[in-house]
């Protein structure tokens, strides 16, 4: 229930890691700051550019990354204590695309990439010359990624590529686009589709804003009419993309098993408080579902720990995350429905400071309490079980992977 | 670093599952519990289970006799019993010598601990549940000998235990005591949802007793006591909940219906996902629990009451589900599925209910706030 142990599980090079980290952050952020939530939504993009240029100046945006790439040669584990120090003081790990472009286009090059695809990218991705977003969605597949139709043909020595990608998350803020598309159209489903690294400023590419269901354009339509790229700029063997799309998700869910949990108990004393404001301490029903969204971060906090150690000891998280997607997801969307129940009729008409638009998976450290944060929080947590693979998905893959259960009529 | 079991605690593991494999093996559960009045487990395996394994003191400190492991050494032996729904008198015998330890500090009752440790007496507790008085008074008559009196009425092995221990009020706060002559009390068992653990009731009339251990102390024995039962009990449901799912997809993967398993259809699969997310969720949270306990006592209470609520919860879902995916078969009497789902209903009601515990973590989170 409580935030701090007494007892780290960690061991002590990634604690003394940790000071390290909690010693820059006292030095870097302004006397009595309160996390990102609590500056004006105009100032928190300025905010984000600011402290990613300190990041980055101070090698911390990728720090397990090798030197010889940019990053500051650490393990992973200390990346994690950096992402959970991050986390606790309500800033940042980077921009809002680095999630593309680091955790999920960087560890992919990393491990897949070419000795120059390493050399070059990897050192602009973290000055911010490139910026990434991810083009796998397609209006006809989304759960069925192999089922992808943007196709891609080689004329002399590039790609060119045709088609269309949808729900692009902040394509609007980046430079490049990594493509899922088919390079081979007699293959069946996955095995005739590869991973290309494409220019968005470039003739042939169009990119149309798409509003999601709070307002916001977030995302977007993106248009591949005749682009081109460097026959170069493939990720792992023609035609292996799926491989490389299957080790890219994965990175996406990477840290998050550690770090959200610490997320969702700041949301969840922001719902307490916010459950005393509206003099709801007395009420079983609220009493019940708040126990209930606590037992939920308990759950998560030993999940992931259990996660870490896993990670520590050398073993792959695989399936396992599936489960904590599932999770976290579902608890979002009852936490929030559970914000809205305690603010009852104020709920629908949304006053004071909200989100918009900084981060899917929970509220920022520091965000105001106020209906209008909720409700938007409230609205968002809709996607979690619709993005990263949605819950019937998970389901499956647990059902089949974890379980090993047969395989459905497909 | 730890949240894997190390290679001794996996060892423990396989130890104990082939040991219960043999002697306690899931097909005869159903026929050792045909007359719930009856004692449903085989005293041979209590006394193997106690002279070879000397699990009684798994988690007792060296100096007192026990193997001195950890409460994640314990959890991981009662999640194993939990798996064959374990009834014997294992767990009332290991928390009788667990108060014994805590309270009793000048080691005047070691001779009794000793008997305990090796099973050649059986105990039991009485006055113990969390979020309840015990029941029990205590008082002392003209000569200053200690009496109780009341009735305390879930008594795990309560009905033919050789000796028994207790918590009472004494008037000034709880006090920990020992039943001078159990044979002299009044015990019942009763009729009883639950058909693989006897928990009987215990009448006490002015009976005399001994105190164990000193007044100050007896409020923080009660209250180690409680959570390592509680976290005992924990175990068992997480044991329980996950051999509820293999029993639930065994069955999807080799019934076919309409030409196909029934595994393949989402509304089976699905079903079993879910029950193995909260198998997950809960044996994680059991576990961090008992890892915490161990490294700080005094945080032993939020996290011992959400681990009891959470794998509660898991134990009678994942339960109940097996019933469902089971179909015809999971409503029979042959088939153990209903053992699992009484003895998860039982142990969800026992050591505070899930309602109660969700309270007092609201009551918790409040007094932060
Ligand atoms: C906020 C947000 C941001 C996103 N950002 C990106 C991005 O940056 N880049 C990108 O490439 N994509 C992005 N996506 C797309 C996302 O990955 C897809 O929406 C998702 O994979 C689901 O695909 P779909 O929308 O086509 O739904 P569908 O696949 O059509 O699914 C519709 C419904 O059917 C269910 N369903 C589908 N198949 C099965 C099955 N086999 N069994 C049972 N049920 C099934 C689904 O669970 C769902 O409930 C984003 C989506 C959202 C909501």
């Amino acid at each position: 229930m409580t935030s701090e142990r007494a007892a780290s599980p960690y061991p002590d090079s990634a604690e003394e890691f940790r000071q390290r980290v909690q010693e820059f952050l006292s030095a870097q952020l302004p006397a009595g700051w309160n996390g990102l939530g609590s500056i004006p939504t105009e100032e928190q993009v300025v905010f984000i550019d600011a402290w990613r240029a300190t990041l980055h100046r101070n090698n911390l945006l990728a720090v397990s990354w090798p030197e010889s790439y940019g990053g500051a040669g650490l393990t992973p584990l200390d990346q994690l204590v950096l992402a959970e120090e991050f986390t606790k003081a309500g800033v940042p790990q980077g921009g809002l695309n680095d999630n593309f472009s680091i955790q999920m286009l960087g560890s992919t090059l990393l491990k897949f990439g070419t000795e120059d695809q390493k050399q070059y990218y990897l050192p602009r991705i973290l000055s911010k010359d490139d910026v990434w977003c991810q083009g796998f969605s397609e209006p006809e597949a989304g759960s069925d990624l192999a089922g992808v139709r943007t196709r891609a043909h080689r004329d002399g020595d590039e790609w060119v590529i045709e088609g269309q990608k949808t729900w692009t998350s902040y394509g609007h803020l980046a430079t490049h686009i990594f493509v899922l598309c088919r390079t081979d159209p007699d293959a069946v489903r996955h095995r005739g589709l590869s991973l290309l690294l494409v220019k968005i400023d470039q003739p042939g590419v169009t990119l149309r804003p798409l509003k999601t269901l709070t307002g916001e354009e977030e995302f977007n339509e993106v248009f591949f009419d005749g682009a081109r790229c460097a026959v170069e700029s493939i990720v792992g063997e023609v035609n292996d993309g799926w491989r490389m799309a299957m080790t890219l998700l994965g990175f996406e869910r990477g840290e998050a098993a550690a770090t959200l949990p610490m997320k969702f108990g700041q949301d969840l004393e922001r719902l307490v408080q916010l459950a005393i404001r509206y003099d709801k301490a007395g009420d079983d029903t609220v009493r019940q579902r708040l126990a209930r969204s606590a037992e939920g971060v308990e759950q998560m906090r030993s999940m992931g720990m259990r996660a870490v150690s896993q990670w520590v000891n050398g073993h792959e998280i695989g399936a396992e995350s599936s489960i904590h997607k599932l999770f976290w997801s579902e608890w979002l969307q009852e936490t929030t429905e559970l914000a809205m129940d305690i603010m009852g009729i104020d709920g629908i008409i949304p006053t004071g400071d909200g989100l918009q638009g900084m981060s899917f998976p929970a509220a920022e450290a520091g965000t105001p309490n106020t209906s209008g944060a909720w409700a938007d929080y409230f609205l968002r947590a809709r996607a979690a079980t619709i993005y990263a693979g949605s819950s019937e998905i998970q389901r499956n893959i647990i059902g089949e992977r974890i379980l090993g259960l047969p395989k459905d009529a497909r | 670093m730890f949240f894997e079991l190390d290679e001794d605690q996996e060892q423990l593991k396989d130890l104990m599952r082939s040991f219960l494999q043999q002697e306690s093996p899931e097909h005869t559960l159903v026929q050792r519990t045909e007359n719930s009045l009856e004692r449903p487990h085989d005293v041979r395996v209590f006394d193997r289970l106690c002279a070879e394994l000397e699990l009684v003191g798994l988690a007792i400190p060296e100096e007192r006799g026990g193997s001195g492991a950890g409460l994640v050494e314990l959890f991981v032996v009662f999640e194993e019993l939990g798996r064959v729904l374990y009834g014997g008198p294992l767990l009332s015998t290991m928390l009788a010598a667990e108060l014994i330890v805590t309270a009793d500090t000048e080691d005047d009752f070691a001779e009794l601990l000793g008997q305990l440790l090796a099973g050649a007496v059986r105990g039991a507790v009485a006055g113990l549940e969390w979020n309840r008085p015990s029941g029990l008074t205590a008082s002392q008559d003209e000569s200053g000998h200690w009496i109780v009196s009341g009735v305390s009425d879930y008594v795990f092995d309560g009905t033919d235990a050789d000796q028994v221990v207790l918590f009472a009020d004494s008037g000034d706060g709880v006090r920990c005591f020992l039943v001078d002559q159990p044979e002299a009390l009044e015990r019942s068992a009763r009729e009883q949802l639950d058909l693989t653990r006897p928990v009987g009731r215990i009448r006490f009339d002015a009976a005399p007793v001994t105190p164990i251990g000193s007044a100050a102390s007896a409020a923080g024995v009660r209250e180690r006591v409680v959570a390592v039962a509680t976290l005992c009990i924990t175990a068992e449901q997480v044991g329980a909940a996950r051999r509820c799912l293999e029993i639930s997809v065994e069955h999807a993967a080799s019934r076919t219906q309409f030409g196909r398993a029934i595994g393949s259809f989402q509304a089976v699969k699905h079903r079993c996902a879910d029950s193995a997310v909260l198998v997950e969720a809960a044996s994680a949270t059991g576990l961090h629990a008992a890892w915490a306990l161990q490294q700080d006592a005094g945080q032993q209470d939020p996290v011992v009451r959400s681990a009891k609520s959470v794998c509660s919860e898991a134990s009678v879902k994942v339960a109940a589900s097996t019933i469902q995916v089971l179909g015809g078969i999971g409503y029979t009497w042959e088939h153990p599925a209903h053992l699992f789902y009484r003895r998860a209903i039982t142990s969800r009601q026992t050591m505070g209910t899930t309602w109660q515990h969700r309270d007092d973590i609201a009551s918790q989170l409040f007094a932060r706030g």
